[in-house]
């Protein structure tokens, strides 16, 4: 581990457990983005979409492309045994 | 004049269906999506008679019109802007959401979901109570900072851990989200939960995953299996593989779940259950916002059909209530 991720882990210690393998993406790749993925037609109260696939049918982490933002969160929040 | 209100967001396509909805079953419907209105709609309220008018697009609707209320998802218009500073993003922001909020007093007919309920309903150990006191059948869960205790629940069992309220966290424009996820015992024992609440559960081994979607007094049930199934334990990321159908809830369940959202008074859920190899059920948790659009496109249950017509037909004309379901 360089130091970067060191000094960043002395920073998430006491992170949540459920959080130790959590993944990272930009929040606004989570939803629908107006003018690009859809173009809300004010006359029928619809979004005509040119980008299907941003439907948020489903959890929005299915549409974004979320992964592990590289830093060891178990090494700072999982102390080794003597 | 009957209209189905709903407060939301242009890119969400839930409300796309129920517009639809409202089309089938002719009720009128206004969208207010809070990207647009807070910039550019035209709310005339006079509190103090409680005649209020919102306007957008050369759409218009009374709130005294107002059948039925839909809350989904409405985003913070404001705090999107660059042109302006961030407490004022801020300010802006809490000022519409107070009077969105406020809608849900002014109008006299069914809310889904009321604000109230719906953010305790987002709780996981007010669900877990509030299904337990149904009767359902809930997984041992533990919430503790104690090491110990946690130790030797895990050792017990084979556990996963989740968030309490939800796993989706901003960090500034990130999005950071975790899953369900098994709990290694041993290494748990190298975890420090001092000053971290921590929820343990244990795994109930799936012979099936159910998304029961919950509407005013109706229960909609799909059940999902397939080998992925077992080997995550949390199903959302490859719900997609698994082979659904659309089934009957067991009225045992159906009963108690219905117990469970009147106590959670909230008129709409999507709750998950794992069916057993024994075929019990076990409740696991619910969402009051949860995603139902990819259901009633699989499998073409028409869940929007169900929700608008919780609309409150006797605030209808009679020619409408014909129409009506």
């Amino acid at each position: 581990m360089d130091s970067s991720s060191l000094e960043k882990n002395r920073h998430v210690k006491g992170l949540p457990l459920f959080m130790t393998h959590h993944t990272v993406t930009e929040n606004s790749l989570t939803f629908p983005r107006a003018g690009v993925d859809f173009v809300y037609d004010e006359q029928t109260q619809k979004a005509v979409w040119s980008n299907p696939d941003s439907t948020t049918k489903w959890s929005p982490t299915e549409f974004s492309d979320t992964k592990p933002d590289g830093y060891d969160y178990v090494a700072a929040n999982f102390v080794a045994e003597e | 004049m009957s209209v189905v209100l709903i407060v939301s967001n242009t890119g969400d396509i839930h409300c796309d269906f129920l517009v639809d909805a409202c089309a089938r079953q002719a009720a009128e419907c206004f969208r207010l999506n809070t990207d647009r209105f807070r910039l550019s709609g035209v709310v005339d309220w006079r509190v103090d008679t409680g005649e209020g008018l919102i306007e957008i697009d050369g759409r218009r609707c009374r709130l005294s019109d107002v059948t039925l209320l839909i809350y989904r998802r409405p985003i913070p218009a404001h705090q999107l802007r660059t042109d302006i500073e961030p407490w004022v993003r801020r300010l802006l922001d809490s000022e519409w959401n107070a009077i969105e909020c406020a809608l849900s007093q002014a109008v006299r007919c069914k809310v889904l979901n009321g604000l109230a309920g719906s953010a305790l309903a987002q709780n996981k150990i007010v669900q877990l109570q509030a299904a337990r006191d149904a009767g359902l059948s809930v997984p041992e869960t533990l919430i503790s900072t104690d090491a110990r205790a946690l130790r030797e629940f895990a050792a017990r069992q084979r556990c996963v851990t989740k968030g309490i309220v939800n796993a989706f966290h901003l960090d500034g424009k990130d999005l950071r989200s975790a899953f369900t996820s098994f709990v290694d015992a041993q290494a748990l024992g190298q975890y420090d939960p001092t000053g971290v609440p921590t929820l343990l559960q244990r795994a109930v081994e799936p012979a099936a995953m159910w998304r029961i979607v919950v509407v005013g007094e109706k229960t909609l049930g799909f059940r999902f299996h397939g080998p992925e199934l077992r080997q995550v334990a949390d199903s959302r990321p490859v719900e997609r593989h698994l082979e659904g159908a659309y089934l009957p809830v067991p009225p045992h369940v159906a009963e108690k779940l219905l117990q469970m959202r009147r106590a959670l008074m909230i008129e709409f859920a999507s709750a998950d259950f794992i069916e057993d190899p024994l075929g019990a059920f076990w409740f696991l948790d619910l969402n009051p916002e949860g995603q139902w659009a990819f259901l009633e496109d699989k499998f073409g249950v028409r869940i929007s059909d169900e929700i608008v017509g919780l609309a409150d037909l006797d605030k209808s004309p009679v020619e409408n209530r014909k129409i009506h379901h």
